[in-house]
């Protein structure tokens, strides 16, 4: 059987309810958006295989609940993800001053080289909006991660959104291939989380 | 009322003394107190329970004195200090769940209790509550009769010891058993050192992303017995706990382990061959699963056959046996949802019933009219009822919405989900709104299109799932070992496989069991599951052998395409709005009777199923435990207890 990818990337979503993870998601993985909205309960990952550099990467993207009585439960799949997607919705003040707990929260339970991404979702509702552009840069620029407005909606900056925490994945990762084997020249590396994977499901329920 | 009834009492006798000390200046010398000591079942927590007899007044205060108001601090030597620490432990306990800006709150059912203890307070001072799961180890002493000293883990003082003049210490330590496994310290032989396997697990979940667990069990792996383990890996969750209160001991017996390990599976029995370290592990034979039929729905006419002239409903048994057996026709629902809810007591007469939705309708709406008059000024400075609002506007938009009575932009049911959700958060407020709530109001609304009926109808099917939505999730803990439970039960093959693939927590099931199924059938099929499982039919717990049911049909596929962990979760979140009800209950049924058929039954599958639960015996009270006893014994002599008698000093004995 044909190797279909040369990479699996595993990259996760959160922020507030209602933010607008799964629709991004959504977005991302069908190139659709359903206005019939259903909240999300557990947890679901959707697939979708990109092209960088002639490389196939597959990215495993996990969408949790967004509510804080379930953080128990979604802390658990922090562990091996590769990538963090921090999402508020620019028309909700609140899921923008909560993206501070997020990002504390990320700093507990997930792997500390995880890389982090702020989206600023529904850009296209700009007669609503209640945090400004400005103050989602500048936050961004606090903690040092990356940013974009996006609109699942309208797919604005979508696409460029995921590809941009996969390329950000993928040169942290070269960074550490070139590091650990200077030559260079081995085989294809099968980057999973195989180790991280049992541990935080070990621990994950029960 | 309700919260009474979790209690189950396990195990009671009377005339145990304690002898208190001729140092404890209160109370004059050689008097003995007397008094009962008990086993209690509350709500899934075992507690063990001592009461002076001329305390023992009033049952539904004794249940409530439960942790919080712990009479066990009152035996320390610094009061003060220990109920500081007490809290302190339990604390931090909490703060290890909830991340971030976690609000806690204390269940109902305890508060009532805190007054009248302090009432008696001169009375309880020999008054002893604590949780088996606290305790550290039983010292079994003789004197003539037999006194037990029982010893806590938090605590460095021993409680006061227990003296059974009139007999019973044996009796109240098998009891125990059932809950505990009790292992004699290499040290001491009169001394039984406790763990409880369940509490064990709870503590995994606990402990979430705690990195000394996974530190302690890798150690604990380098055991060369748990080693040849393999697969088992689950196994030294369990083993774990029991092996750290016997840590001085190196070396362990072999037919300890695997009789360790044939008390924490159920259904296993395991045949030690020649071979050290090799074993063979057989299964419990189930035997051939039934075949059943389901029914046509109960019509609204066979349904009014059932009502007497003044509304009452008679032969209600063989009337929930028919909606069991196929559920209701739509339009019979309206009415008979508000008895299989509870909302309307089956022996009512129609004039009672008209005066009870008179009561609650204004009770609905003296709750309703509290949310609707915060102003908004108010509702700035009320952070949590803001939350719960934002949470409900967003979850109301996006429930149900390609339902007739959902969709829409002005549509009506809407605006009651809404406003029945808020008022939900008026009557609970300590839970206020949590999601997930509003896919369980969703069809009750939809069947009873009326707001007051509905919300109390709500009420009661919140009433049962209360504890999934809790701070600490602990219903969806339950249910999941639970469920585990079964599996390992009814195909130990298929959950090796789920164990071996890291999805052994069964974790893929978490939306199932949180909404009942609602996201995973038809609208309507959702309407028949709710109806048939709330008539308590044909054991308890249905919900959890259909998922076993729903398992067993997906088991051959999942292991055939040798599905890893994230393939499971997905193809189990995929199968949503696949599954046919009618087949799911049919299978459901088949297994709850083959598994009642079975007659080695290990103690903590009856337990889930309530097969033991004397149901003419609403307190459980009595009889219901002499059979438990019997059972327990008969599984003993089919390997269940091992008792090891030669040169190695250890007794392991556990019914889970």
């Amino acid at each position: 059987m044909a190797k279909t990818y040369d990479y699996l990337l595993k990259l996760l979503l959160i922020g507030d309810s209602g933010v607008g993870k799964t629709c991004l998601l959504f977005r991302f993985s069908e190139d659709a958006f359903n206005t019939t909205f259903i909240s999300t309960i557990g947890i679901d990952f959707k697939i979708r295989t990109i092209e960088l550099d002639g490389k196939k990467i597959k990215l495993q993207i996990w969408d949790t609940a967004g509510q804080e009585r379930f953080r128990t439960i979604t802390t658990a799949y922090y562990r091996g993800a590769m990538g963090i997607m921090l999402v508020y919705d620019i028309t909700n003040e609140k899921s923008f001053d909560n993206i501070r707990n997020w990002i504390r929260n990320i700093e507990e339970h997930a792997s500390s080289d995880v890389e982090r991404m702020v989206l600023g979702n529904k850009c296209d509702i700009n007669d609503k909006r209640q945090v400004s552009k400005e103050r989602g840069e500048k936050l961004a620029i606090d903690y040092g991660i990356k940013f974009l407005e996006t609109s699942a909606k309208s797919s604005i900056n979508v696409e460029e959104a995921f590809y941009t925490l996969a390329r950000d994945i993928m040169s942290r990762l070269n960074r550490k291939m070139n590091d650990s084997a200077p030559s260079g020249g081995g085989g294809p590396v099968k980057i999973t989380e195989s180790r991280s994977k049992k541990s935080f499901f070990r621990c994950a329920l029960l | 009322m309700a919260s009474h009834s979790v209690y189950k009492v396990i195990f009671e006798h009377e005339g145990v003394f304690i002898h208190p000390s001729s140092d404890d200046e209160v109370i004059e010398q050689d008097l003995l107190i007397s008094g009962a000591l008990r086993i209690l079942d509350k709500d899934g927590e075992i507690i063990v329970e001592y009461r002076p007899l001329e305390d023992t007044v009033d049952p539904s205060n004794m249940l409530c004195a439960g942790k919080d108001s712990s009479s066990v601090v009152e035996w320390t030597q610094c009061p003060g200090d220990r109920s500081h620490q007490l809290l302190e432990t339990q604390q931090s306990y909490e703060t290890e769940w909830d991340m971030v800006n976690a609000v806690s709150f204390r269940k109902k059912s305890c508060t009532n209790g805190e007054g009248s203890l302090n009432h008696n307070h001169e009375k309880s001072r020999w008054a002893l509550t604590f949780s088996v799961s606290d305790l550290k180890s039983v010292t079994v002493k003789e004197e003539g009769w037999t006194f037990l000293i029982c010893k806590l883990k938090e605590a460095s003082t021993p409680l006061p010891a227990l003296h059974f003049h009139q007999g019973g210490s044996r009796e109240f330590l098998e009891s125990l058993k059932k809950f505990a496994l009790l292992t004699e310290s290499a040290s001491d032989k009169t001394c039984l050192l406790v763990s409880t396997p369940n509490k064990a697990l709870s503590q995994s979940f606990e402990n979430l992303l705690d990195d000394n667990t996974f530190g302690l069990i890798h150690k604990f792996r380098k055991d060369p017995y748990v080693t040849t383990l393999g697969s088992f890996s689950k196994v030294t969750n369990y083993l774990f706990d029991a092996l750290r209160g016997t840590e001085e001991q190196h070396q362990r017996p072999p037919e300890e382990v695997a009789d360790l390990l044939g008390e924490v599976i159920p259904g296993l029995e395991i045949n030690q061959q020649e071979e050290p370290g090799f074993e063979v592990i057989t299964r419990i034979d189930l035997g051939t699963r039934p075949q059943v039929t389901r029914r046509e729905p109960l019509s609204a006419e066979e349904w009014n056959k059932h009502q007497d002239p003044e509304g009452r409903m008679v032969n209600v048994p063989h009337l929930k046996l028919l909606i069991f057996k196929g559920g209701l026709c739509h339009a019979g629902r309206k009415e008979a949802w508000k008895f299989l809810l509870g909302y309307f007591p089956w022996d009512s007469t129609l004039e009672e019933r008209k005066a009870l939705q008179r009561s609650k309708t204004d009770e609905y709406f003296r709750m309703k009219l509290q949310w609707k008059s915060v102003s908004e000024e108010q509702e700035r400075r009320n952070s949590r009822l803001r939350d719960y609002r934002s949470l409900i506007e967003k979850d109301v938009n996006r429930t149900d919405r390609t339902n007739r009575f959902y969709e829409g932009i002005d549509n009506p049911g809407l605006v009651l989900l809404h406003d029945i959700l808020m008022t939900y958060c008026m009557y609970d407020f300590d839970l206020g709104y949590v999601q997930g709530m509003s896919d369980l109001l969703s069809p009750i609304l939809y069947v009873m299109e009326n707001e007051v009926d509905a919300f109390w109808c709500f009420v009661s099917f919140m009433d049962q799932m209360h504890q999934n939505f809790e701070e600490q999730m602990q219903g969806m803990k339950t249910q999941l070992i639970q469920l585990s439970t079964l599996l390992r039960l009814l195909d130990l093959a298929f959950w090796n496989y789920l164990e071996s693939q890291d999805s052994g927590y069964l974790y893929f099931c978490f939306r199932w069991l949180l909404i009942r199924f609602k996201r995973e059938l038809s609208f309507q099929d959702v309407l028949r599951l709710w109806e048939v499982m709330w008539t308590g039919l044909p054991c308890q717990n249905l919900h959890l052998l259909v998922c076993c049911a729903i398992l067993d049909s997906e088991k051959q596929k999942i292991m055939d395409e040798n599905y890893g962990f994230n393939e499971i979760l997905k193809h189990i979140n995929e199968l949503s709005m696949k599954l046919d009800i009618e087949e799911i209950l049919q299978k459901a049924e088949g297994i709850c009777l083959q598994i009642k058929s079975c007659k080695d039954l290990p103690q903590s599958v009856s337990a889930i199923l309530g097969f033991n639960t004397d149901v003419s015996d609403p307190k459980g009270y009595g009889s219901s435990g002499a059979p438990r006893l019997a059972q327990r014994q008969e599984a003993c002599s089919n390997g269940h207890l091992r008792e090891t008698n030669s040169h190695n000093s250890c007794k392991v004995a556990f019914i889970s």
